[in-house]
């Protein structure tokens, strides 16, 4: 994913909920990448290039442990109000 | 590049991005300009207004001289702070690797030997940077050719090792006692005044130079995505 779709995927799925800050965006893609989270290559689209985004193996570990974090945070919270 | 994506461009380079990052952003401004236009039903130029907009808080221009002389947006405030802070980390993850290698050299190689050792990797560290240097210098050359803009955020240090040469020279010529004195002080030998100086300041003399060695990785990892796009520049020699 680029930049821009990342913003825009994030704003559809959550009905417009969410919204990225174009700001708060690039600073956090070239944090993650740095820290090998996630790579990215160049590709050239309608004469332009175009930085696309990849989980790299340990970005996809970390996403399934933060994933799984977050279910069982989200089962917790929903155990207390129910009760 | 067409004319809409001309004036993004130029927009671009008033706000003082580096090259590298301004080609990243030109396309999210032009992909948010061409989805505004389909949305609304607008010309470029009132879909381009609407970006700039959007875009308004992070280019707001701030004087910080820690980041800059010049006045800094706040989007490149918050990239090189990132930047930075990661070079430096891995520097002193790369001093702290070096200084525990010398420890068990002390402990495995006599006194001698350790020295030749020890003279060997100070040596690579100290030319490690100024051979890149030497090897790509037409890459490095380009700062200065376009010294009226930053092509990437790593090209501030990357003639750093050059500056540090001098100080290199005083540190080869006392490399024996150098050595005496790290050589001692890992086998407790002694701990003395000569300790608490000498093993801060090879510390600091590692890192250092591992950052200029970094930042120039970087460098030339960037600079060939802006290359392409030095043809839109003007070259200030």
């Amino acid at each position: 994913m680029y930049g821009y779709q990342m913003t825009q995927r994030a704003k559809e799925l959550t009905d417009g909920e969410l919204e990225m800050t174009e700001g708060a965006l690039y600073p956090l893609l070239h944090k993650l990448e740095n820290d090998g989270i996630i790579t990215s290559e160049t590709q050239e689209v309608n004469g332009r290039n175009r930085k696309y985004y990849l989980l790299t193996q340990k970005g996809k570990k970390q996403q399934a442990a933060q994933e799984a974090e977050m279910k069982t945070y989200l089962f917790n919270l929903n155990t207390i109000f129910n009760i | 590049m067409n004319s809409n994506e001309k004036k993004v461009w130029d927009y671009l380079l008033l706000k003082k991005l580096p090259i590298d990052v301004l080609i990243e952003v030109q396309d999210h401004f032009m992909s948010q300009i061409t989805d505004l236009q389909k949305k609304r039903n607008v010309v470029f130029e009132s879909a381009f207004e609407e970006a700039k907009n959007i875009w308004k808080p992070e280019f707001k221009m701030i004087y910080n001289p820690s980041y800059s002389l010049d006045d800094i947006s706040i989007l490149n405030k918050k990239l090189i702070y990132n930047e930075s802070v990661n070079t430096f980390k891995q520097s002193l993850l790369i001093g702290f690797v070096i200084l525990l290698i010398i420890a068990i050299f002390s402990f495995i190689f006599t006194a001698e030997f350790f020295f030749y050792t020890f003279l060997l990797i100070s040596v690579c560290i100290v030319l490690f940077p100024v051979i890149q240097l030497f090897v790509y210098r037409k890459k490095f050359k380009l700062i200065k050719k376009y010294d009226n803009y930053r092509l990437t955020f790593h090209q501030n240090f990357v003639n750093f090792s050059l500056v540090l040469l001098g100080g290199f020279v005083q540190f080869f010529m006392n490399i024996k006692a150098f050595s005496n004195v790290l050589y001692s002080s890992f086998h407790f030998l002694r701990i003395d005044l000569y300790d608490f100086i000498s093993w801060p300041l090879y510390f600091a003399l590692i890192t250092i130079n591992a950052y200029c060695f970094i930042n120039q990785k970087k460098y030339l990892r960037q600079i060939g995505k802006v290359e392409p796009y030095l043809r839109y520049l003007k070259a200030s020699s």
